[in-house]
């Protein structure tokens, strides 16, 4: 049972990710859709849109071809390895594989990824993308980092089950869990790529940026990586600061876990319909700021407040 | 950008509903001086060729068979549906319609051809003399286009002339 | 089995690039109409990308200009198979009535093969609409050429001596001898229906000034 635990947790926790993926993306289009008045694509479009996609022909152009398939599997890879790290509705699959600082390190590799897209196509266009993903990933992941480490100071250990277990509320007032909890909401636009922090695929500015260059089924597995990148970061923020009931009985745990994940695609959502994108100059200010904050909040916690 | 505002503002839209067209499932009504395609009466059309001098993209081409016949061939390729032919139509052959769903995968499809008979004596066979100017139009000769390639004969050869305007795409020019 | 769901997938997920070689404007403009909710072509799975090697669909508009002649091909070059072309409005369909100005090349089908044609100056939208529609199978088209014939070779005369009243139809039966050809004058269009139908083989019909013609063989019988 200890062996077969981790295989079969993984197996169904990156099936679920599969497959919910493109039901959320669908549910995001769709309520965007009828935010603007109109009646939007069916729910089931993104999982049409993935089929279309691999019936088409592969072209491989761009400066460097070895490079762009090895950046697209990656990303899916590190995604979906990420989906064995995070509790969905009972413990972490792959729990005793690592700890905390290797999901900070996967996050930011998955990142990276899309780096390594962007300079293997090699067009102007893709550059400008990845420079821009570049100044917003540098600002951007140090927010999740020190939300992690505020978990691991009150908790005193790196491990996944103690950490990403409401942890970031610590005993007595949690003064520093409740402000981490404001800066994380602020900008959680910006983790899973939404309005008004896509600058790096820019669709009508930059013709999608890093992805300039993909066609066929690797575009599909790019798209499918940045929805199931949606569902693991909303996994992540309830593992942190909404986990409230994962305690419960297998199905009722599971279900209440998907729940509060579809709320927060909601949620991301309404605020992607209804705000324009920034420009990178003013995201890099406000993350600035934010990150002031969170280090303001670090303190706090270490404190022991 | 406070969130209330934010929140105001998606309930004004949602407010709104869905304002879609179910366009495909049902037909829209047509404003009612809606210039669709172009349909050429064959029974009223007399052969002047007012419409083929005055058409602005050059897409009526009138030639004469014999003192009996002349054809008039509407291609409708460049076709503007700016409604000049209509206008200068004196029997009223020719009728914007109201179609506007012309999507064709050859655009030969939109073609009118007519055949038309250019009042000889149905007895004897010869032309009476013609009364008025616009009558006079009818004489053999008067426009020979170039119906094999679809094209205009101009009084001056100029627009004949190959010459390759690109140096690296091959085209072949109208 | 996989192959063949992607391929009926094609239909349901149509990802479009916009390519203006020079157009007005008008057509863009009708093509952005088709993107708002008051039309919303998004509800059929159609979305705008930006880049052709995300696209199957290329909408073309705007004649072939010499100066984009050759960043239209690098465009279609671009798109991966299976993909489709669409000309949208009268200028890429035949040049428009820029046709013989500078710069001017043509039709948009001198530089990429066009798969669908739609007509208009600017098309409506609704047009556009069933234009993708007609592309993807789903309706067929409602245009085809049409020939009208006021009369045919050889030009016959009709003798009145010759022409006899039958019913309510008048036959001149003096033909030349052995040629079995008669014809029939006919007053309405509904007579004309009536006669064909019953003829033995199909006939022509001529529009004379005075009725129709209906000339063939063994027709006396038909009045």
């Amino acid at each position: 049972m200890k062996t077969i635990w981790p295989i079969l947790g993984g197996l169904v926790n990156v099936a679920m990710v599969l497959l919910v993926a493109p039901f959320c993306e669908g549910v995001l289009r769709k309520v965007t859709a009828r935010i603007q008045s109109r009646q939007g694509p069916p729910l089931r479009q993104p999982y049409f849109d993935l089929l279309k996609l691999l019936g088409k022909e592969d072209i491989e152009s761009g400066e460097a071809p070895r490079m762009q398939r090895f950046a697209v599997y990656l990303s899916l890879a590190t995604v979906l390895t990420v989906a064995c790290l995070v509790p969905m509705g009972f413990a972490a699959p792959l729990n005793g594989a690592g700890d905390v600082v290797l999901l900070i390190y996967l996050l930011t590799l998955s990142g990276i990824c899309t780096l390594l897209a962007g300079l293997a196509a090699g067009s102007t266009y893709s550059l400008l993308g990845i420079s821009r993903e570049m100044m917003t990933m540098i600002a951007l992941e140090p927010l999740l980092a020190v939300a992690i480490v505020i978990g691991a100071v009150h908790t005193q250990s790196f491990r996944l089950d103690t950490v990403l277990n409401g942890s970031v509320y610590g005993a007595g007032f949690p003064l520093s869990g409740l402000v981490m909890l404001g800066v994380m909401l602020l900008s959680f636009q910006a983790f899973v790529q939404r309005v008004p922090f896509d600058i790096a695929a820019a669709e009508t500015e930059l013709m999608d940026g890093p992805l300039v260059e993909y066609s066929g089924p690797k575009l599909a597995l790019f798209k499918y990586a940045q929805m199931v990148r949606l569902v693991i970061y909303s996994g992540l923020f309830v593992a942190l600061f909404v986990p409230w009931g994962s305690g419960l009985v297998f199905p009722l745990g599971w279900l209440l876990f998907w729940a509060k994940v579809f709320c927060l695609v909601l949620l991301v959502t309404v605020v992607a319909a209804t705000h324009a994108r920034y420009r990178i100059d003013q995201a890099i200010r406000y993350f600035a700021a934010l990150l002031v904050v969170s280090l303001v909040a670090l303190i706090l916690a270490s404190y022991g407040r | 950008m406070s969130v209330l505002s934010k929140l105001k503002e998606t309930l004004a839209c949602l407010k709104a509903g869905r304002v879609t067209l179910p366009y495909p499932a049902q037909a829209q009504p047509v404003p009612e001086k809606f210039r669709g395609r172009p349909i050429f009466d064959a029974a009223k059309c007399t052969g002047c060729g007012g419409c083929a001098n005055n058409c602005p993209a050059r897409e009526i081409l009138l030639y004469d068979v014999c003192q009996e016949v002349r054809i008039l061939k509407y291609l409708g390729r460049r076709c503007t549906y700016c409604g000049r032919c209509a206008d200068v139509c004196p029997e009223k052959a020719i009728t914007m319609s109201h179609e506007f769903e012309n999507a064709t995968d050859s655009i030969r499809d939109i073609q009118q051809h007519l055949d038309l008979f250019m009042s000889t004596c149905q007895r004897c066979g010869r032309c009476f003399k013609e009364p008025s100017p616009l009558e006079q139009l009818k004489l053999k000769g008067y426009r020979m286009d170039d119906l094999g390639n679809e094209r205009w004969i101009y009084r001056s050869k100029a627009y004949l002339d190959e010459e390759p305007a690109v140096d690296d795409v091959k085209i072949e020019l109208d | 089995m996989l192959k063949n769901l992607c391929q009926k997938m094609f239909g349901r997920s149509l990802w479009v690039y916009h390519a203006n070689s020079g157009g007005c404007n008008g057509c863009d403009i009708e093509v952005l109409n088709v993107l708002t909710p008051y039309y919303d072509v998004e509800r059929f799975g159609i979305k705008l990308v930006g880049s052709p090697r995300h696209a199957d669909v290329m909408l073309c508009q705007g004649p072939a200009m010499r100066p984009t002649a050759n960043a239209l091909k690098q465009a279609y070059d671009a798109m991966p198979a299976p993909k489709l072309v669409f000309a949208i409005g009268s200028c890429a369909c035949g040049g428009g009535v820029w046709f013989d100005s500078y710069n001017v090349l043509g039709p948009v089908e001198k530089i990429v093969p066009v798969n669908y044609y739609f007509p208009g100056c600017p098309p409506r939208p609704e047009a556009i609409i069933y234009g993708v529609a007609v592309g993807l199978g789903l309706v067929d088209k409602k245009t085809a050429p049409v020939r009208f014939k006021q009369l045919e070779f050889p030009i016959p005369r009709y003798h009145p001596g010759d022409l006899r009243q039958q019913g309510e139809f008048v036959v001149y039966e003096k033909a030349e001898k052995g040629s079995g050809w008669q014809a029939i004058c006919v007053a309405s269009f509904e007579g004309v229906a009536r006669v064909l139908k019953r003829a033995a083989r199909p006939a022509t019909v001529r529009l004379a000034k005075s009725g129709f013609f209906v000339c063939g063989e063994k027709l006396a019988g038909l009045t």
